[in-house]
């Protein structure tokens, strides 16, 4: 229940921030278009490296047994598209009823972004369609447990039994949707969801992966997981085409 | 749709997919497995129920069996190596016998999934009949060493 209320006091939070920025970009659209409609014959469109964070990463360390970072690079080679580059660091403890555990390690996210959206003359928002390939290094770490047995005949204690897991690794594929928009002068703001499929991964012979980084959560006998992002993301004003 | 639809479509998945599973460990996975014992005749070598059997654990208050029967499956200490029982024949009886049984064994814990952690499995090392001046139990053979299941017995009892 706690859990449940953490959560949503995060979402709350997250909203207010997106629906503010939402509103923000909304004021810049109308004065954009003003000073547009001066000149409305030359449409600038700028192509450039921006870089960014996510900070649902540092969100979640407020809420969770967590510490991680996510950097964000893409470069717009088209119209519509967008090379894109992540590279994070996780490193999670999952607690349970009859497991202590955690999951640390690197990854690196390498794909597109399509942009669907028809901007208004003088907007650089962005809605879109991503896809990434992934893949993670990482170490796991068992601290204790609790013995998985019905009849408690002879009592329960936690047995301290350390044990790590190294060389593990990950490759997953991403599918994604979600939007930027732009708060100021080459600042971003976006989210996005994104659907992952496992293609292979390497876990140890007496222990499962639960969480892969990058990857996030593994549920049990199932290869798809899910994962969120809110970036804000600065464009190097360099490249003007 | 407009940027602001998409953007509220996003901002619902959100809220679909923010929450964590449940770690509760469901009952469906096989737990640490119990050890079967079979009593026979020590004569014959047929199965043969012990008449009134009460089986308990050594410096445990409560019964772990009372009847009687030709086998009984019974949990063996997860947090030692060895586990020690009270076997008592005709309990209720005057001729009530009390026989004292160690089981000497290795563990390995197995991994079973992420919400019930590790069960435990065992491989008997020994069996101990605590000698006294009239012991009901004559003979135990350990059939099956690795006990990694509950499908057929492992240690036999004769009496």
């Amino acid at each position: 229940m706690m859990k449940f209320y953490t959560m949503l006091r995060y979402i709350t939070k997250l909203i207010t921030i997106l629906i503010l920025s939402i509103g923000t970009s909304q004021e810049n659209v109308v004065l954009d278009q003003n000073i547009k409609l001066q000149d409305s014959f030359k449409i600038e469109q700028k192509y450039g490296i921006r870089v960014g964070v996510d900070l649902s990463k540092q969100i979640r360390m407020l809420t969770e047994d967590y510490t991680g970072v996510s950097l964000y690079a893409d470069l717009r080679i088209k119209e519509r598209i967008f090379i894109v580059a992540e590279l994070g660091n996780d490193d999670k403890r999952i607690n349970n009823e009859n497991l202590n555990s955690k999951f640390s390690g690197n990854y690196i996210k390498a794909g597109f972004n399509y942009n669907f959206y028809n901007n208004p003359l003088g907007l650089e928002n962005e809605i879109y369609f991503g896809f990434r390939f992934a893949a993670s290094k990482f170490k796991s770490e068992v601290y204790d447990y609790l013995v998985y047995d019905l009849d408690k005949y002879w009592g329960q204690g936690r047995i301290e039994d350390y044990k790590e897991y190294n060389d593990l690794d990950a490759n997953w594929i991403e599918l994604m949707l979600g939007f930027n928009t732009k708060i100021s002068k080459n600042i971003f703001m976006g989210a996005s969801l994104r659907l992952n499929r496992m293609i292979s991964q390497k876990s140890p012979d007496n222990f499962g992966n639960l969480f892969i980084p990058g990857f996030n959560i593994v549920t049990e006998d199932n290869k798809f997981g899910t994962g969120i992002t809110y970036s804000i993301i600065y464009r190097i004003p360099i490249i003007k085409k | 749709m407009n940027f602001h639809h998409y953007s509220r479509l996003v901002l619902i998945l959100f809220f679909l997919i923010a929450c964590e599973p449940d770690d509760i460990c469901l009952e469906s996975y096989k737990d640490s497995p119990n050890l079967i014992i079979k009593f026979l005749d020590f004569n014959t070598g047929e199965n043969k129920s012990v008449i009134n059997l009460k089986i308990k654990g050594i410096n445990i208050e409560d019964d772990l069996f009372n009847g009687s029967t030709d086998s009984i499956s019974i949990p063996l200490n997860n947090y030692e190596n060895t586990t020690s029982f009270s076997f008592t024949k005709e309990f209720d009886s005057n001729e009530s016998n009390e026989d004292l049984i160690y089981f000497n064994y290795l563990r390995n814990n197995v991994y079973v999934s992420r919400s019930c952690g590790y069960r435990m499995e065992y491989a008997i090392e020994n069996i101990i009949v605590e000698n006294d001046t009239s012991n009901w139990i004559e003979d135990s053979i350990i059939e099956r060493r690795v006990i990694n299941d509950e499908i057929l017995h492992h240690v036999k009892i004769y009496h």
